[in-house]
């Protein structure tokens, strides 16, 4: 394949249809991640890492014994 | 939907067409600290008196008997709150409280100690397990206000001095072995498990 080709198959087709898609998937990607995935993923993690603790504790005891 | 799902995670794997790399990154900035302000405030709401005493199991029990007791009313105004002596202030140690406390979510909901017989049944569970915390961390949120080295022992009557000068000194005893059912009313001890 010529190098011509591989640019080609990689571009984002430029039609407006297209391009207004593009726009509107990249908006709600952003939107989801910004607003839902990363505040729900770091409420899991320190969660997680809260029953983790809790769970040590019902093993080891109380922290400091 | 495997097409919409390819369509995304190829959106999402490239390069941004429309959104510059400053917008992105300012934004996920912004975001952040927004975020963890609310955390932090959300964290704060659930260390209040109101949202402790939000329950009946709180408010009519436990939150009733705090109220006669020197840790509420006195002549200097400062009092505690239900988190000064049940929350650890040590972030970790706060996390696992608070996720405990989905346990308290589960026994609300099902009922648990929904009435005082139940309550007062439950008590001395309930107690010991809050000695057994305060003795194996050296009765910290008691200390969080009470420092051994500003108390003046000449103040204290002579059974408080004495065993203050002694045993609290010498670290042998802790604050929680001998001030039990100073915030709240004792359970009945007789089926306390001496330690």
């Amino acid at each position: 394949m010529k190098e011509a080709d591989i640019a080609a198959t990689d571009r984002v087709p430029e039609t407006p249809a297209d391009s207004s898609l593009r726009r509107t998937e990249e908006f709600r990607t952003w939107f989801f991640l910004t607003i839902v995935m990363a505040p729900v993923l770091a409420v899991l993690t320190v969660a997680g890492f809260g029953f983790v603790v809790w769970m040590y504790q019902l093993v080891a005891g109380p922290p400091g014994s | 939907m495997r097409d919409l799902l390819k369509r995304y995670w190829r959106t999402l794997s490239t390069p941004s067409k429309f959104y510059s790399l400053g917008f992105l990154v300012v934004s996920g900035f912004i975001g952040g600290i927004l975020f963890w302000g609310g955390f932090n405030t959300a964290m704060e709401l659930t260390n209040t008196e109101q949202f402790c005493t939000g329950c009946h199991e709180m408010r009519e029990n436990v939150y009733q008997e705090l109220q006669a007791t020197i840790h509420f009313t006195n002549r200097s105004g400062v009092r505690a709150k239900c988190s000064d002596c049940h929350v650890p202030k040590d972030w970790t140690h706060k996390m696992a409280r608070k996720m405990q406390a989905s346990k308290e979510v589960w026994g609300k909901i099902f009922g648990s100690i929904d009435t005082r017989e139940k309550f007062l049944e439950k008590r001395i569970e309930l107690a010991q397990r809050e000695w057994a915390r305060l003795k194996a961390n050296d009765s910290l949120e008691c200390r969080n206000c009470h420092d051994f080295n500003s108390m003046d022992l000449t103040r204290q009557g002579k059974r408080a001095a004495d065993a203050h000068s002694t045993a609290l000194e010498q670290r042998t005893k802790t604050c929680i072995d001998c001030h039990k059912g100073i915030a709240h009313r004792l359970p009945d001890m007789t089926h306390a498990e001496l330690r």
